[in-house]
């Protein structure tokens, strides 16, 4: 019997508590990547609204989120002031 | 101890090694993971019956991975679960629970609970996803088996720790470092190691008559000057006396004594540590009972990052 699809394995419903404390772990995994793409998008120089165009988020849901937990060495981008 | 007290440095040592163990993978949260593990580094009972159950930190971090790696595996995914960099606090900012510890550590402290490390344990072995029991499972024991040695030694009596010295400017505390003897003794004891373990020191040169002479990090050393140090090292009692003094300082300053002396502790080392100012006047000054409480807190802070360092630096 060929063995199911990666798609297929993920899909797999059939246990859903273990497939849900999958899904925490998958999500620790994400979180993790998320914040070392975040940090290297600002050490780059791009603003919140660059990173929230990419994650597909509001500029305000993603400076809360990291604003204040991002490595403090790094220069946060500023709103620019008004003319 | 009264239970808030007991409860406030639990929750801080706790938390302090459970963020060093989230940062060896990138991570800012800390979750059942980084509390078991920094549960399997505790200096008290949790701590003690977890390594007999042959839960210790090392065995641990490889279940924690496995236990990812086949949770991570079940959704088709062949990845290597981010957990073996080196710790990395930084400034420490930004780090924090993840809703599943931060309800274990609520109900540690709930009606009926110490708030002791003990209590943390406890909940833990009951906490509902099961990803704990899984872990415990892979080390070939049970949260059953765990929680009734725990009750076991809860039962024992309790040994009265020493009461805290009456010294407003002496504080002393223990923890466990998951190294040996040798190796601690190697790190605590060695002048050019001191950065590893004084958050303050980025490098030390030698200077005349067994002087160590150790710039701030920062290398503005201010209106006090590099401090100085010296260590008094008798490997035979494993005691290492360090004095830091400010010899250019413009105003007179206080000498700070750190002590650590070391014990077996299979399977690591039992580590105290001491931390004394010897005040530059011998004038009481009014405002001293003040500001007792705030001494106080300020050693205790000092001595638990002092014994906290050398654990990180032991266990990278």
């Amino acid at each position: 019997m060929p063995s199911p699809s990666p798609v297929e394995q993920a899909s797999d419903t059939s246990d859903p508590f273990a497939g849900l404390r999958a899904i925490a772990s998958l999500r620790q995994l994400t979180d993790t990547l998320e914040l070392r793409q975040v940090e290297a998008a600002l050490r780059a120089g791009l603003t919140w609204q660059n990173i929230a165009d990419a994650l597909g988020v509001s500029r305000q849901a993603v400076h809360k989120k990291y604003a204040k937990r991002v490595d403090s060495s790094i220069e946060l981008p500023r709103r620019k002031p008004h003319a | 101890m009264p239970k808030l007290t007991t409860a406030f440095a639990t929750s801080h040592r706790l938390w302090v090694a459970a963020m060093e163990e989230a940062s060896r993978g990138g991570g800012k949260d800390a979750g059942l993971d980084h509390l078991l593990l920094a549960l399997t580094i505790d200096d008290g009972t949790a701590g003690q019956v977890l390594r007999a159950s042959g839960v210790t930190l090392e065995r641990a971090r490889e279940a924690i991975a496995a236990q990812h790696r086949e949770q991570l595996g079940s959704l088709g995914l062949d990845v290597e679960p981010l957990s073996d960099g080196p710790i990395s606090l930084g400034d420490a900012t930004g780090f924090d629970w993840t809703d599943q510890a931060r309800a274990i550590m609520t109900r540690a402290t709930a009606i009926g609970e110490t708030g002791a490390t003990a209590a943390v344990l406890r909940a833990l072995l009951v906490e509902p996803s099961g990803f704990v029991t899984a872990v415990l499972h892979r080390l070939h024991t049970t949260p059953e088996s765990i929680g009734d040695l725990l009750a076991q030694a809860s039962a024992l009596p309790v040994t009265v720790p020493p009461a805290p010295s009456d010294d407003p400017f002496h504080r002393s505390t223990t923890a466990f470092v998951p190294a040996t003897p040798g190796a601690t003794w190697a790190l605590v004891s060695d002048p050019l190691r001191l950065p590893e373990w004084d958050a303050a020191t980025a490098s030390v040169a030698p200077g005349a008559a067994g002087v160590w002479i150790a710039p701030p990090q920062d290398g503005r050393a201010g209106e006090l000057g590099p401090p100085h140090a010296t260590v008094d090292a008798d490997e035979s009692r494993r005691v290492a006396h360090w004095t830091f003094w400010w010899p250019e300082s413009l105003r007179p300053t206080n000498r700070r004594h750190v002590i650590f002396t070391l014990e077996p502790a299979a399977p690591g080392t039992s580590l105290r540590v001491d931390a004394t100012w010897e005040t530059a006047s011998t004038r009481r000054r009014w405002w001293y009972p003040a500001a007792r409480p705030f001494f106080r807190a300020l050693l205790w802070f000092q001595v638990t990052r002092v014994a906290s360092s050398v654990s990180a630096a032991l266990r990278g």
